[in-house]
């Protein structure tokens, strides 16, 4: 029997079951977002209620701004930086542990829960913990002895975004663990079967059927690990005091704090955030294309 | 298509126990690699269940091993005489329940519909979705309050904290996912017979979703459990705060003031902690392989 | 005020009694014994952090100290690149640069888990410490050497009424409520906070003499600096943080250049 789907024929049930959905997004993010907007393209202040000031229309003078200063220019490089060794490096340990948490191993339950809970933990305490760890006297320095770099980890030009990335792929791999574990149960067993039935190894049969198996998974794990990268503010602000050494653990959205909220400029803010989220896009569309182009 | 081979259906259940097939010998390295993998993922939080237990804060290395005489929940008795760990956790539970009621209900069925129906719009709700996913927070969060106090007249209620939560974005990628990656034929042949979608829905797509409710379920909880910034804004009484705000107004204000302040800090974190984990353990429970095939094989 | 723990001087050899910490060579010498001797893992722990305000805390009650007074900008002029300004630098980058200050994010307070031997504080800090460490007081070092007079840094809590207010009146006559030295009387007793009056040590009497330890802080509190009224303020003190964090903390930059960096960028904003 053929399953050629009647690719013409319309549901508008479908607009009923969107329907709430739809109406959620438009009553709360609409606004916000078209005033985010707005705002980067005027001279905005915020005022209490009732107070009149006048909003010119400037133009891109906020985005020239933006774009001609260092430190946003640099924070934009160290969000570069952390995606580039966080994604390939979470894609790649959530899968291999992910199937390997799939088996049947004794503890797996145990091994599985140990994964997820950097995930649920608040970063607020965690940090504490981290900063144990990797300060200029911590644990880790003290196994590294001599071969530890030198100023320590977080106060280091080099290390700072480094080490964040590394932070952030820990806490955050529960997340992605998780999702992959979902997406192997949908793998049939029956392909694994054939694979060790045609003598491949276990090595050869990950690549042949796991990696193709979760390939949708594989894309919404790449997505959201860069959404979460490009939007990272509570780890620079906890771990490195804010900027870091010479400002390269600031992160864009940490500017955008500072600018907006702190010293009350969110038409500045407002610039940034339509910058990064246009960033975002072309990354993650670029990682699409990429993507269909292998298929 | 897979082949499906009765007999080796038989033989992959006997196998079964073993990933990739019945083969001999048991991959000790596996489990020795996945624990220490475990060890350097739960050590960060064990440092966290012993600071939390010690009397007096001990930050050198030493401190690392509890000493039997130095164990004590001071610190669980601290923190609770400031922030009524009680109330705060309701108010977790009131917050989360109501994103979670929200995204499983309203999630699923626009999950639904954007992965097996056509329909006007159904691009521009996707996209949407995707946009919405990629802007952080902070560029939303004063025009958001602006919107949700001032003009909804929301503040100090749960409504208005669920509101920017109320339907993960998310989780209805992951529900789309699921409804995508079921095979065509299920519901061919219930076009076929002559269901209407809604029946479909109901009795071909709803049945399955269980594994996909529990992965959103999970994915879902964590937002609205540890988020701060927007409950702290929309609630200006102590007593609606959820237990992730109560925490960070702690750790800023009063915690200066206990014997043990970091200890105190590490209590409330395991507090907080504690029921994402209980609930992923409860969950995680039903991700092993189901039989998905066997609906064409009916 | 600068907290001394009494114990860990005690431990390092030096007079808890009359600490040598009264000119900037006397400061460096003492930090420097405090930390090769084992006593305490720093000498002072300021926080580190790049957020705007954080320079209230390090450089700011040493500068008032040394310049005499004077604000960050003074007639839309920044006054920091001067000697005074350059003085304080100075002797902070040494602090960074030889380990006795800490250059990371420290989770608690220093002063009160004896990672630090000193800690610039306010008249909190009596309640504060009161059963975890055994504390000194004294004024912050300048160069020339500390006086009993010498200005420090307020960090006064100050109020006022917005034009947007609908009801003037009515916030002006809370005000001045508020400001009455009945209440004042009773912040005093509830808190141990200072209220900005003059002549406070004669209008409390009676508290002071239940409560000596606040005594230093009355006295101090005649002789205060407060951060400059400037608009785009807190701009000001994050290009003063960031400058600050660079040069001194970091040793990324040479002070001197990085704070005349700081005072023409800052000139422009106060313009």
């Amino acid at each position: 029997m053929t399953t050629r789907g009647r690719g013409r024929q319309q549901q508008p049930v479908g607009l009923l079951l969107s329907a709430p959905y739809a109406v959620f997004i438009v009553a709360v993010f609409a606004y916000p977002l078209g005033l985010a907007v707005w705002m980067s393209f005027h001279k905005y202040i915020f005022t209490a209620p009732g107070v009149d000031v006048p909003r010119p229309f400037v133009g891109i003078d906020n985005y020239t701004a933006v774009l001609g200063d260092p430190a946003v220019r640099r924070s934009f490089l160290n969000i570069l930086v952390f995606l580039v060794i966080n994604v390939p490096l979470t894609v790649a340990l959530a899968l291999l542990l992910a199937t390997a948490l799939n088996a049947a191993i004794p503890f797996r339950t145990f091994l599985r829960v140990s994964f997820y809970v950097p995930y649920v933990t608040a970063s607020v305490a965690v940090v504490g913990v981290w900063l144990f760890l990797f300060s200029s006297d911590g644990l880790v320095n003290q196994v590294l002895g001599g071969v530890a770099p030198d100023p320590s980890w977080l106060i280091n030009e080099h290390w700072a975004m480094p080490s964040i990335a590394f932070y952030v792929t820990w806490k955050q791999l529960g997340v992605f663990i998780l999702l992959y574990l979902a997406a192997l149960q949908n793998v049939p067993k029956e392909l694994y079967e054939s694979a060790a039935v045609d003598g491949a190894s276990r090595w050869r049969s990950f690549r042949a059927v796991t990696v193709p198996g979760v390939r949708t998974a594989t894309t919404l794990v790449t997505l959201l690990a860069i959404i979460t990268g490009a939007n990272l503010f509570t780890e620079p602000y906890l771990l490195t005091n804010g900027g870091g050494p010479s400002g390269r653990s600031a992160s864009p959205v940490l500017l955008m704090y500072q600018r907006g909220i702190e010293q009350g400029h969110p038409d500045i803010a407002a610039a940034i955030g339509v910058l990064l989220v246009l960033g975002v896009l072309i990354i993650a569309g670029g990682q699409q294309l990429l993507e269909r182009r292998q298929r | 298509m897979t082949r499906t081979m009765p007999g080796a259906a038989v033989v992959a259940d006997a196998a079964a126990p073993q990933a990739g097939g019945g083969r001999r010998r048991r991959p000790w390295w596996r489990i020795i690699g996945l624990s220490l993998g475990a060890i350097a993922f739960l050590f960060p939080f064990y440092y966290m269940i012993v600071g939390s237990l010690q009397r007096k804060s001990d930050t050198s290395l030493t401190g690392v091993l509890p000493m039997p005489g130095d164990l004590s929940l001071d610190n669980y008795r601290e923190i609770n005489a400031a922030i009524h760990l009680g109330q705060s956790l309701l108010n977790s539970i009131i917050f989360t329940a109501g994103v979670l009621l929200g995204t499983l209900l309203f999630g699923v069925l626009a999950g639904y519909a954007l992965a097996r129906l056509r329909y006007p719009g159904r691009g521009t709700l996707f996209a949407a979705m995707l946009l919405l996913q990629v802007i952080p927070f902070q560029l939303l969060v004063i025009p958001l309050y602006v919107q949700i106090v001032r003009s909804y007249g929301l503040a100090d209620s749960y409504l208005g904290m669920i509101l920017p939560f109320a339907i993960n974005s998310v989780a209805v990628f992951v529900f789309r996912q699921f409804f995508l990656q079921l095979p065509n034929e299920l519901f061919e042949a219930a076009r076929i017979d002559g269901a209407s979608e809604l029946r479909i829905l109901r009795s071909v797509a709803l049945p399955l979703v269980r594994p996909a409710l529990l992965t959103a379920s999970l994915l879902t909880f964590i937002g609205p459990w540890n988020e701060f910034l927007w409950p702290f804004l929309v609630t200006k009484q102590a007593g609606k705060q959820p237990l992730a705000v109560a925490l960070a107004n702690y750790i800023s204000t009063v915690a200066a003031a206990a014997t043990n302040p970091y200890g105190a800090i590490l209590a409330g974190a395991c507090v907080l902690a504690g029921p994402a984990v209980l609930l992923f353990i409860a969950f995680q429970r039903y991700f092993v392989s189901s039989e998905l095939g066997s609906g064409v094989k009916g | 005020m600068l907290f001394y723990n009494k114990k860990i001087f005690a431990k390092a050899g030096i007079s808890s009694s009359a600490p040598p910490l009264a000119t900037y060579a006397e400061f460096l010498a003492t930090a420097q014994k405090l930390v090769s001797s084992g006593a305490a893992k720093y000498a002072i722990f300021p926080s580190p952090s790049s957020q705007f305000f954080q320079s209230w805390f390090d450089f700011y009650p040493m500068f008032a100290a040394e310049s005499g007074g004077q604000q960050l900008v003074v007639d839309q002029k920044a006054t920091f690149d001067s000697d005074a300004g350059k003085a304080v630098a100075a002797l902070w980058q040494q602090l960074y640069a030889q380990n006795l200050a800490g250059k990371e994010a420290y989770n608690g307070d220093a002063f009160a888990d004896g990672t630090a031997a000193m800690a610039s504080v306010g008249p909190w800090a009596v309640a504060e410490y009161q059963d975890k460490v055994d504390w000194g007081v004294v004024s912050l070092p300048t160069q020339a050497g500390s006086a009993e007079d010498q200005p420090t840094f307020s960090d006064a809590k100050n109020v006022a009424v917005y034009t947007a207010c609908t009801n003037r009146g009515t916030a002006w006559d809370f005000l001045k409520f508020s400001t009455s030295k009945e209440q004042d009387g009773k912040l005093l007793e509830m808190t141990g906070q200072m209220p900005l009056r003059q002549n406070l040590a004669q209008e409390y009497a009676a508290y002071f003499t239940a409560n000596p330890k606040y005594q230093t802080f009355a006295a101090k509190s005649a002789h205060v600096v407060e951060v400059p009224n400037v608009p785009a303020s807190v701009e000001v003190w994050q290009a003063f943080r960031d400058a600050w964090t660079n040069s001194v903390i970091f040793g990324k930059q040479d002070p001197n250049q990085a704070l005349s960096e700081a005072a023409t960028k800052i000139n422009d904003l106060v313009k």
